[in-house]
């Protein structure tokens, strides 16, 4: 009978634990992202991690800085990041560097313990001859200094391709890349469309004032779907809008983008 | 007459064992059911002229008596699973049950209505009551196809019992196999029937093949009962059916596959001396599995998967009270939970296969409450009154299928909650010994489909468009009408029909400019739409003669419907004028019969849906049959030429007009044990 009362004891308490480890846990904020690099920048003493939902691919991707001090080992909370990806070239012994379109960190608190920016790849680099790196300039919250990282990242080409370049009839060079906050379904999915044009080599403005007219379309078999909203601008050279899919297949999205002096069609194609 | 009506009491005795009934009410009682409905006795053979007439051959299908039935019309894609239309009304309008059970098809395309999973030799009476009389068995505005299954029979003089049939028709080179056979002990019995049908392409008035006209079909039932004592039984049922490779040259794909598994078990208990009589408790579940093949077809833009699949369960108990002064109640209440999900996957060249739910998975569960009072007002009148009242919660289940709908701008997370209400009054007047009128009212309420809810882009050859789900849909609401006359004498009966229907929130399909179309080179985009009101009238007169001591008995049938929408449109699939007539010689065991079937032009059509001018036309028929008695044992044997004149016609219900079969010869033995 002892033992018994014993042993129920024993099983509340453990229980009343796990019940107080279930409370505690906080969702890690890097849950189902992965590591693409680390550095020390230096005369900060600060590590400099990167990370990112999947492997890096031309086109949109969303991306995470994390700081953290390289003494204590705490992370850093309040920062200003900048970010500057450099493409850098080599062909026939020529070298040449370009960037290209980067929403910076909004804020120099941290959300969630990260920084989170995102950038578009207009090209895949992963070889000797064309690398893709991160420039990032760090300044910490109450010092003076300016730090500075460099992270080399590997970059793969999207297929089907998420980014697409045009020169318009102004002689203005656009990009255009698109990307679903959640996996395409069957049924209503957000949509975003980013828009950059490019100034000079090393820098790309957000571009606010296209009106975007969406067409989905299958063309295995030639038809749409309804009710699309098609996306609008919010900020930053994001556009917000619907997409409807009615069947999983290939499907394409036709995009008109409209302004006073021109009208500029492109298509993405995808599969899910 | 009172022959005549002998054998409809012989049915009713069987079908619900009633002792009930006094006596001397009986004649007045049969006069008046006979005037309400159609029971069409298949298995025990009667000598009866309704019987012979409807089953034109022993080896005949559902189908084919059906279509001899006035007031049942066939809407034909291909020669077998043809949609039964009771005075107008359709699919979800009507209710096609099995022996009181709900069952409902697996196709979006409406290839497998309820009535080819069974075969006349299984079933014990084909029972049809239209419009609001019909609601004993589920809410509905069109009526009631009661397929009756055949019992067990406990009879322990006849300890084994049955009889085999091979058929050849020479149209379609089709073969036709039936098995029946019956085992007795003092307690229980088995019954057991198999059928097999097997046709090829056939061949028209044209003497050219129809392709995509195949068709292979095994049906196998097993029925046991056990009796307690004098007054219950238990019995159980299981049927199952097949259908393979049946062609359908109307539409662009055949049937792969057609499987049905149907089984109940039935409680029956009948004491007069008991405040509740005639005790019927039945549970049951049925699922049919079905898939579309294009495979075969010559000219597909691309191939497509499209099965499906229903599954339904339920119960029910029906009793009636004792007799309380003028008051003869019935109560029903029922039960049933039916599931349906079908998709489509699409295979184009040189691109990822696309998938989507053409039935997104959905269910119903519905509960019903159902009191019918007879109420014997004098000796010369009735009148009857019924109630049914039914609870409906319909509901998309499955997450996809939310959000596909989502993109046609419907929420369809939350349930959709609806009340039936159904109420019929009738009146029967014995005018003299010999006429008898009767009238009846009704409204009448039927949920929408699910196809006509949740459907996505389902194509309808006849109109060439995509149709698409409404689940905002009203209750189509019927307020329906029938005057009969029925004038009986010995050896001669005529019974005249006018009947019509005012029916609110009529469902059809309306054409959306906004939607795109999905099949490749259909014209566009229909959804269901609840459109003012459309009214349905029409008349039927059915007349028998027997004459030289019952040598000669002579049958003719006249049918007349007319459909039309709120803007005097003509409504889609009305039959024309039909006229049957039948002129039978039997001498003992040989019979020689000579029908002639007239269908009229019908002009009377709907542009939009597709439909075209369809000529008149008239058939000849010959049958005859001859029986022997070996010992024990009985061999018939019967032979007829059905369109005996080659006439090349299609019905205005046979989609795409494709040409009914040209002459056709057959023959069949049946040897009873």
């Amino acid at each position: 009978m002892k033992k018994l009362y014993i042993f129920f004891l024993l099983c509340s308490i453990l229980t009343a634990c796990k019940k107080d480890v279930i409370n505690q846990t906080v969702t890690d904020p890097k849950a189902g992202l992965q590591k693409i690099s680390e550095v020390y920048a230096l005369g900060i003493s600060t590590k400099v991690e990167l990370w990112a939902e999947k492997d890096l691919t031309t086109g949109h991707n969303q991306l995470f800085v994390t700081l953290y001090d390289s003494v204590s080992n705490q992370p850093i909370t309040k920062a200003l990041v900048k970010i500057l990806p450099v493409m850098d070239m080599e062909m026939n012994g020529m070298y040449m560097s370009h960037s290209t379109p980067c929403l910076q960190p909004e804020s120099s608190e941290v959300e969630n313990t990260l920084f989170p920016f995102a950038v578009v790849f207009t090209m895949p680099g992963n070889t000797d001859q064309s690398k893709w790196s991160f420039d990032v300039t760090i300044k910490r919250d109450g010092q003076n200094k300016i730090g500075t990282a460099k992270l080399a990242v590997a970059v793969g080409a999207s297929s089907p391709e998420r980014v697409k370049m045009l020169t318009t009839t102004q002689g203005e060079k656009l990009v255009v890349s698109y990307y679903f906050p959640n996996p395409p379904k069957i049924g209503i999915n957000d949509l975003e469309v980013i828009i950059y044009r490019q100034q000079d080599k090393m820098s790309f403005l957000s571009v606010d004032n296209f009106l975007l007219v969406m067409r989905p379309e299958m063309p295995a078999m030639g038809h749409g779907s309804p009710n699309n909203i098609n996306p609008v601008h919010t900020k930053n050279g994001y556009y917000k809008g619907k997409v409807n899919f009615t069947m999983t297949g290939d499907w394409r999205i036709n995009l008109d983008l409209v302004n006073a002096e021109q009208k500029n069609t492109i298509f993405f194609d995808l599969s899910f | 007459m009172y022959n005549f009506f002998q054998f409809v009491a012989t049915i009713i005795l069987v079908v619900s064992t009633s002792a009930a009934i006094a006596q001397h009410q009986q004649d007045s009682v049969i006069k008046e059911l006979s005037l309400k409905e159609v029971q069409i006795h298949t298995i025990r053979k009667s000598k009866q002229p309704g019987t012979t007439f409807y089953q034109s051959s022993l080896l005949a299908s559902t189908e084919d008596i059906l279509a001899r039935v006035e007031g049942v019309n066939l809407i034909r894609r291909g020669p077998i699973g043809m949609e039964p239309v009771l005075r107008g009304f359709s699919a979800g309008q009507i209710n096609v049950v099995i022996d009181g059970m709900r069952i409902f098809g697996a196709c979006t395309d409406k290839m497998d209505p309820a009535t080819i999973y069974t075969e006349p030799v299984n079933l014990k009476s084909i029972d049809i009551k239209y419009g609001g009389d019909g609601i004993g068995t589920g809410a509905t505005i069109g009526g009631t196809l009661n397929l009756k299954l055949a019992d067990a029979l406990i009879d322990s003089n006849s300890r084994f019992t049955g009889s085999l049939a091979s058929g050849y028709y020479s149209a379609a080179t089709a073969v036709q196999n039936a098995v029946v056979m019956n085992y007795s002990e003092k307690k229980w019995a088995i019954r057991f029937s198999g059928v097999y049908r097997k046709g090829g392409d056939y061949t028209d008035g044209e003497n050219k093949k129809v392709d995509f006209s195949q068709y292979g079909k095994m049906n196998t039932s097993v029925s046991g009962k056990y009796q307690f004592n004098k007054n219950s039984t238990i019995k159980a049922d299981f049927i199952l059916d097949d259908g393979w490779n049946i062609g359908f040259p109307a539409l662009a794909m055949d049937v792969g596959y057609a499987k049905a598994r149907i089984a109940s078990v039935t409680y029956e208990r009948n004491n007069s001396a008991q405040f509740m009589q005639e005790i019927e408790a039945k549970i049951y579940a049925n699922a049919v599995r079905h898939a579309m093949d294009d495979t075969k077809r010559p000219a597909t833009a691309m191939h497509m998967d499209m099965p499906g699949q229903s599954h339904t369960f339920g119960a029910f108990l029906q009793f009636r009270l004792r007799k309380m002064g003028i008051h003869n109640f019935k109560v029903k209440t029922d039960f049933y939970y039916n599931s349906v999900y079908a998709d489509m996957t699409m295979y184009p060249k040189d691109a990822a296969p696309m998938f989507m739910l053409t039935w997104p998975k959905n269910h119903q569960k519905v509960a019903g409450l159902f009191v019918e009072d007879e109420m014997y007002l004098s000796s010369m009148s009735r009148l009857g009154l019924k109630l049914r009242i039914e609870a409906v919660n319909a509901k998309v289940t499955d997450e996809m299928g939310q959000d596909q709908f989502s993109v046609l701008g419907y929420d369809v997370h939350r349930p959709v909650k609806q009340i039936l209400k159904n109420v019929n009054i009738s009146y029967t007047r014995f005018l003299s010994s010999v006429l008898t009128a009767y009238l009846s009212a009704g409204f009448n309420e039927r949920s929408p489909t699910t196809s006509e809810r949740f459907g996505f882009y389902l194509f309808n050859q006849m109109d060439n468009h995509d149709y698409v789900g409404n689940p905002l849909l009203k209750n189509e609401q019927a307020w329906n009408g029938e005057f009969n006359l029925l004038f009986a004498k010995k050896d001669f009966s005529w019974k005249l029909s006018a009947f019509s229907s005012w029916v609110a929130h009529y469902i059809m399909g309306k054409t959306q400019q906004s939607l795109s179309v999905m099949t490749i080179g259909a014209t566009g985009v229909r959804s269901y739409e609840n459109i003012p009101s459309a009214r349905l009238f029409g008349a039927e007169s059915s007349f028998s003669y027997q004459l030289l001591n019952r040598h000669l008995t002579f049958n003719n049938t006249w049918k007349w419907l007319r459909g039309e929408d709120n803007e005097k449109t003509p409504l889609p699939l009305m039959s024309p004028l039909k006229i049957m007539t039948s002129v039978r010689f039997q001498h003992r065991t040989l019979s020689f019969q000579v029908e002639n079937e007239i269908c009229s032009k019908q002009n009377q059509i709907n542009i939009d849906f597709g439909e075209s001018v369809s000529p008149g036309y008239t058939l000849f028929h010959i049958r005859s049959g001859y029986g022997f008695v070996i010992k024990k044992h009985k061999l018939d044997f019967s032979a007829g030429i059905e369109n005996l004149l080659n006439k090349a016609y299609a019905d205005h219900l046979d989609w795409g007009a494709i040409l009914r079969p040209g002459r056709n010869i057959y023959g069949l033995l049946t040897f009873k044990f």
